[in-house]
């Protein structure tokens, strides 16, 4: 019975790993075509790359968190590239002297999304753009 | 024995954005603001440090503010700069999606005008190891996110008063941890043990000034 059993597993095995390998392929199509529906066109609804939960102490306008969650809930993608650039503007030091890790990772995030969002919207220069300034935060790390 | 003069500059504080100081960045999980944080913290370390003085060390300590003030990124350097310091540690709080957790120091980087960028990197390990080992003895669950580069305005070394010849201030900035996690909130603040907690971070950084200044 041990000796029939290793030679079953023996003989199927090539045909599970053809089997297992077409499963994952497919995972993988499945979850890249949802993730291209699921961040939309243009003026469709928003939802960004990374689920932010609500914070348990709401800030207000104006300050860098509160700037920050009202870009990440914006509900349209052309909504969600204002605000973004928005936040950008108020919140990206103009000379890149950061104040602390907290800004840098707030508008790294800010960078990466507004710059998702330009490639969603088909705007491939002015994503490559941004993804050009990225590629200078990453140099200096 | 270890000597020299040590700035301890809490970030951020008062209610107006200067220089590139914000008033204030994190808000803790409870509502605590960073702003209080750091002073609270950056008080403590002060105070180990001048007790330490009564144990055969010799420290001069200057805080960059002791009330709930702002000053500018660049003014919070110059003051290590017009005490000739040795040392300057910039003391923050972070916080992001109430989930990410853990500890890290921030130098400035060559490329960006360090002149003494392997001191300071020397300075933001001993900072690193002894806040993370601090933190990880009360809660396992925090991570050890090392030392980084990052261009910051409070360790630019022209405003530190370093220069290529003389560059005795190392700088570095920690980032204690992320205090929108309910765990961190009560670790620091509302937790039973919060103030001893906060206290033994407080001597953890003293642990680790003295080491640096021996």
């Amino acid at each position: 019975m041990p000796d029939r059993h290793r030679l079953g597993r023996g003989n199927t095995s090539p045909v599970v790993v053809v089997v297992v390998a077409l499963a994952l392929c497919a995972a993988v199509v499945a979850t890249a075509c949802d993730r291209r529906r699921s961040t939309g066109a243009a003026g469709a609804g928003y939802r960004p790359f990374y689920s932010m939960p609500a914070a348990a102490t709401p800030q207000a306008r104006g300050t860098l968190k509160g700037d920050f969650d009202r870009a990440m809930s914006a509900p349209t993608v052309d909504e969600a590239a204002t605000r973004w650039t928005e936040f950008l503007r108020a919140h990206e030091p103009a000379d890149g002297e950061y104040e602390d890790g907290f800004q840098r990772d707030h508008v790294r995030v800010a960078q990466y999304e507004l710059m998702r969002i330009e490639y969603l919207r088909g705007r491939v220069e002015e994503g490559d753009k941004l993804l050009r300034k990225l590629e200078d935060v990453l140099r200096t790390r | 024995m270890a000597k020299g003069t040590v700035v301890i500059d809490p970030g951020h504080g008062g209610t107006e954005d200067i220089g590139g100081s914000d008033a204030n960045h994190a808000v803790s999980f409870s509502g605590v603001l960073e702003k209080t944080m750091t002073l609270q913290l950056g008080l403590l370390v002060r105070d180990a440090l001048l007790a330490a003085n009564g144990a055969g060390h010799n420290f001069t300590v200057v805080m960059t503010r002791t009330t709930d003030v702002n000053l500018s990124l660049a003014a919070r350097a110059n003051v290590a700069r017009d005490h000739k310091a040795d040392l300057l540690l910039s003391i923050h709080f972070n916080g992001f999606n109430a989930a990410v957790r853990g500890v890290e120091t921030l130098v400035r980087p060559v490329a960006d005008g360090n002149v003494n960028h392997d001191d300071d990197t020397a300075f933001a390990r001993k900072i690193q190891q002894r806040v993370f080992d601090a933190i990880h003895a009360k809660d396992p669950n925090t991570k050890d996110r090392g030392v980084k580069d990052q261009k910051l305005g409070v360790l630019n070394d022209v405003a530190l008063g370093n220069t290529a010849a003389n560059h005795r201030c190392r700088a570095c900035l920690v980032e204690v941890e992320f205090i929108d996690v309910e765990a961190v909130d009560k670790l620091l603040n509302t937790g039973p043990s919060a103030a001893a907690n906060r206290r033994d971070i407080a001597h953890a950084i003293t642990a680790a000034i003295i080491e640096e200044l021996k």
